[in-house]
């Protein structure tokens, strides 16, 4: 094998991964080396990966090759790296890096068998998600998939002393098991009558004539649904990312929950035919559906790792409505308004990994050093922890979609598309569906700034409002690094994102199998464009000038000034002012509840326990949101089950008799349908 | 006159001049509304060139800072002034093209007003008063019901004429003249509406009241003092004269220059002053004939203008 053969990469990182567990399962006594041992480990064989990846995404033809053999039995387990595997592998790559580097600062305290435990798993979590990512057929797939899940739910449950990550942790197994179930029947009826399960032989032309392609469409979506966290699939989700260790919260929520992405663009864009309308349709509501309520939900949460979640179900919206907007694109037959779409969404996984990465080490930063994720006790960190404090702004801006910061182009692109595409069309559903999901997405965008105002503000600014706070302390270099880094490349993307986006444009071209020529977007270093008469232009680094200079402008006004500063106390109408009487989180968007209140069905409860003379001096107050979908979709389908398991019981009754009699029967069955058939 | 035909200089130069002109104008067209609102009420009103005497003051003097806050609560001014001053030179006032508008169109304008809010929106939470946090939650509310609504009106008039790039725009809208379509009637009443609710107007907020408790703008900027409020003031005072701009070229594109030649420019100058001043009194109309709404019923009003925002974008399409 030669060196530039990137199967031999792929199993060298491979290679690391299991010798940097042993060696962390070796050293376990010596918790600095077994730490060194796992993380380093996992960071290398990111990079080599990701060096693949890069390989992929250069490549014109995908890099095809086998992984392992079986002699006797002659089966393989081959890869396959195109440009689309190729950009996820440095999605992945670029987050593995970042957490691996990160987790060595992070699990500094915790008891070396913990650390050895979370870097095991870690270690075969990225290995169980490059083996999806570079899968060439059903089983190497599936079976990648499947390790995913457990390694993950094993993580979940790091912390398993408390009943919340128990809990995140079973539900995220059972939810990814009805999904799972989702994508092996959805295979088996792609696969009915192929020469193998090989992607070559299954998706694509063959898999276009399927009488059941709606069918497999549906089961590969709700497949993918459930791991990206798609309303009303989402449920685990804002349950087992919390409890994770916030490490592994940034990996599951920037590279997890975006394979189901991948799978979306692999079978249900790319891989089952042209989509037809329907379908296309289908994804732009879930997509708007999700992005909305995430952002909703997200709004109301006061558990800083908790409402990051939310977030997460919110940008998995954006980029599906930009994926649907690509779906229905290629239905009307507009491959370049497909090309645009298809990019958007694309970048905005790079772009979702790369500041919700930040964010969720940021927190993990806060939620270490202050002992609490309740931002209601929270505060005044900016002033102990001024670096984290700066990432995690940075962070913010980015996911409100912010000029100078990697999320306003995704989203700005995205904008494009379903603009150009109302523009350029005069199909009826076009014109119906596009603006409303323009404004919706305008609404989310806003409605994320507002969170994000709320949940830097009271996390960062003013007093603390707890003990934990108060005694905070800036973090370590390792921890902070990474956070720098992820901070730098999203504004690199917000500053000059030609390059990037030209590159993940043609990606979806390829994907899609758009004639050359046709691409949807003219991009520079300075400049990016729709490709249609003078639509609209974007030149980031131009409008960064102005910006900067008119920073400049605003400094030399107020440079006459610039050293006569007065430090004084915040005005206390009259008292002292003490963090009681700051602004809760709670109040803080208790206004934007009380207008939404249709969606979240407010219970609230003020009760007064203590009344002096002439004020209340003791209140209690109380205010829950209706989980909407836990209680009239989940509730109801699990007493179902319940119920239906309760009846089956009289079948199982122990005998061994009866289950004699079930096997007979089913061999007579078979018999039966064998002559009937044949 | 297409950005990639003229050189670079020019541009800049004309950014700037653009920028400093907005920046001198925008004071006084305060000092005007609050001379005809002074009007209204049988009141002489003080100086029509008071707010600017009042900015060169404030910009002299001593800023207080909350011992409790830290260099978020420094930025925010800062950034906000730079957002609305960079936002100047997307739009087009007198003549048919806006000396960046190769930099981008109404989405970036959208956003940079997005960034200037969030940036004193958050810095208004550093000083641990309650005041501060009750008008960046206010703000932020109303901010994210204004946005989608400004988006569907900017939209409108943008698919109308076949382009969001500002410049191209009106440079379209120009060469068409006035639409009375009602689409283009509609967008523009949306517009106004999200233009009463971004500058702090009555009756969506009163930037002349004295109760806390029922501010917005004012409460979020309370712990503001000397240079640090000139910048906040004189940013505010460019985003109404900004909207004002954008409701005038977009919507009533009479007069526009589309040449450098002296007349046109004349013309054209002559032109904006005129709309924008037509508009401003409006505005006082409005705002001293209305009483300011209570908080929770200017979601009501926001979804009058996001409503109008559709019906505006459906009858332009169906």
């Amino acid at each position: 094998m030669g060196t530039s053969e990137p199967g031999a990469w792929l199993l060298l990182a491979g290679a690391t991964r299991l010798a940097a567990s042993a060696a962390g399962l070796a050293c376990r006594r010596r918790p600095g080396l077994a730490r060194a041992a796992v993380f380093g480990g996992a960071a290398i064989a990111s990079a080599l990966t990701g060096g693949v990846g890069l390989l992929g995404l250069g490549a014109l033809a995908p890099l095809r090759g086998r992984l392992v053999a079986h002699e006797a039995s002659g089966q393989s387990l081959g890869y396959s790296v195109d440009a689309l595997s190729g950009f996820f592998l440095v999605v992945l790559a670029i987050l593995g890096i970042a957490v691996a580097v990160y987790g060595v600062g992070y699990f500094a305290r915790s008891t070396p068998g913990r650390v050895v435990f979370v870097g095991v798993a870690l270690n075969v979590l990225l290995g169980a998600v490059e083996t999806v990512l570079v899968a060439d057929g059903a089983i190497g797939f599936l079976l990648g998939w499947e390790l995913m899940t457990l390694a993950t739910a094993a993580l979940v449950a790091t912390e398993h002393e408390e009943p919340a990550a128990r809990r995140g942790a079973f539900l995220y197994l059972a939810l990814s098991h009805v999904g799972t179930g989702g994508l092996v029947a959805g295979f088996f009826l792609l696969a009915a009558g192929a020469p193998s399960v090989a992607f070559a032989d299954i998706l694509g032309p063959r898999a276009a004539a399927l009488p059941s392609r709606d069918a497999a469409f549906l089961l590969f979506l709700a497949g993918f649904g459930v791991k990206a966290g798609v309303i009303p699939l989402h449920v685990w989700l804002p349950e087992a990312h919390p409890a994770a260790p916030s490490p592994i919260s940034a990996l599951m929520s920037g590279v997890l929950i975006k394979t189901g992405i991948y799978g979306v663009f692999r079978v249900c864009v790319a891989g089952l035919g042209l989509p037809p309308l329907a379908w296309g349709g289908v994804v732009f509501a879930l997509g708007a559906v999700s992005m909305l309520l995430g952002v909703l939900y997200a709004l109301t949460q006061h558990d800083l790792k908790r409402l990051l979640a939310y977030h997460s179900i919110e940008n998995v919206g954006i980029i599906l409505v930009a994926a649907g907007v690509g779906m229905v694109a290629l239905s009307l037959g507009r491959p370049g308004l497909a090309t645009l779409a298809l990019g958007a969404s694309l970048l905005h996984v790079l772009n979702h990994a790369l500041f919700k990465g930040l964010l969720f080490l940021g927190a993990g930063a806060v939620v270490a050093e202050s002992g609490t994720r309740n931002i209601e006790h929270l505060g005044g960190l900016a002033r102990r922890m001024p670096w984290t404090a700066g990432f995690f702004l940075l962070g913010a801006m980015a996911i409100s979609g912010l000029p100078f910061l990697n999320g306003f182009v995704s989203e700005w692109l995205v904008f494009q598309s379903l603009l150009l595409g109302f523009h350029s069309s005069s199909d009826t559903f076009v014109r119906v569906v596009f603006p409303i999901g323009g404004a919706l997405l305008g609404l989310t965008t806003a409605l994320a700034a507002a969170c994000f105002v709320k949940a830097f503000g009271v996390t960062f600014l003013a007093l603390p409002r707890g003990k934990g706070a108060a005694e905070a302390r800036e973090t370590g270099p390792l921890m902070l690094a990474p956070q720098a880094g992820l901070a730098l490349l999203c504004l690199a993307i917000g500053l000059v994102p030609g390059p990037i986006v030209s590159r993940l444009v043609g990606l979806a071209g390829s994907l899609v199998g758009a004639p050359p020529g046709t691409g949807g977007l003219e991009a520079s270093l300075f400049r990016i464009a729709p490709v249609a008469g003078r639509f609209d232009t974007l030149s980031l680094p131009l409008a960064a000038a102005a910006f900067a200079v008119s920073l400049g402008l605003a400094a030399v006004l107020a440079a006459r000034a610039a050293f006569a500063r007065r430090p004084a106390a915040t005005w206390g109408c009259g008292g002292e002012l003490t963090a009681e009487a700051e602004y809760t989180a709670t109040a803080f968007s208790k206004p934007l509840m009380m207008i939404f209140g249709a969606i979240y069905r407010p219970t609230r409860e003020v009760s007064t326990l203590e009344t002096a003379p002439y004020y209340a001096s003791e209140v209690r107050y109380r205010s829950e949101v209706e989980p909407t979908f836990e209680r009239f979709v989940y509730r109801p389908l699990t007493r179902g089950l319940l119920t239906l398991a309760g009846r089956l019981r009289v079948i199982q009754a122990g005998s061994l008799h009866a289950y004699l009699g079930y096997v007979m029967a089913l061999l007579l069955f078979l018999v039966v349908l064998l002559w009937w058939r044949g | 006159m297409s950005p990639s035909t003229t050189n670079v200089g020019a541009l800049a130069l004309a950014a700037v001049a653009q920028a400093v002109a907005f920046l001198l104008l925008a004071p006084v067209l305060r000092g005007l509304v609050r001379k005809a609102k002074a009007a209204f009420q049988i009141r002489e009103g003080p100086r029509l060139l008071q707010p600017f005497f009042d900015l060169v003051k404030l910009l002299g003097k001593e800023r207080m800072r909350s011992t409790t806050a830290s260099w978020v609560f420094a930025a925010g001014p800062r950034v906000y002034f730079a957002s609305m001053v960079a936002a100047t030179a997307l739009v087009p006032a007198a003549v048919a093209f806006a000396p960046l508008e190769a930099a981008g169109g109404v989405l970036l304008l959208v956003a940079l007003l997005a960034l200037g809010r969030f940036a004193l929106a958050t810095a208004a939470l550093d000083t641990g008063s309650p005041f501060g946090g009750m008008g960046a939650s206010r703000e932020m509310t109303v901010g994210a019901l204004a946005e989608p609504a400004l988006m569907l009106a900017l939209f409108t008039a943008g698919l109308s004429a076949g382009s969001l790039n500002l410049g191209e725009l009106v440079r379209r809208s120009a060469e068409r003249g006035v639409s009375i379509h009602p689409s283009a009637v509609l967008a523009a009443a949306a517009l106004f509406i999200v233009l009463l609710a971004e500058g702090g107007r009555v009756p969506v907020d009163n930037p002349a009241t004295h109760l806390e408790l029922t501010m917005i703008h004012e409460a979020m900027v309370l712990e503001y003092s000397g240079a640090d409020l000139a910048l906040v003031e004189w940013g505010s005072a460019v985003k109404e004269l900004l909207f004002l701009t954008l409701l005038a070229g977009l919507f009533l594109p009479i007069g526009v220059a589309t040449s450098l030649a002296p007349t046109a420019l004349a013309v054209g100058l002559a032109a904006f002053a005129a709309k924008v001043l037509a508009l401003a009194f409006l505005v006082v109309l409005v705002e001293s004939t209305n009483a300011k709404l209570r908080f929770f019923r200017v979601p009501e009003l926001m979804a009058v203008a996001l409503g109008l925002g559709f019906l505006a974008l459906a009858m332009r399409f169906f």
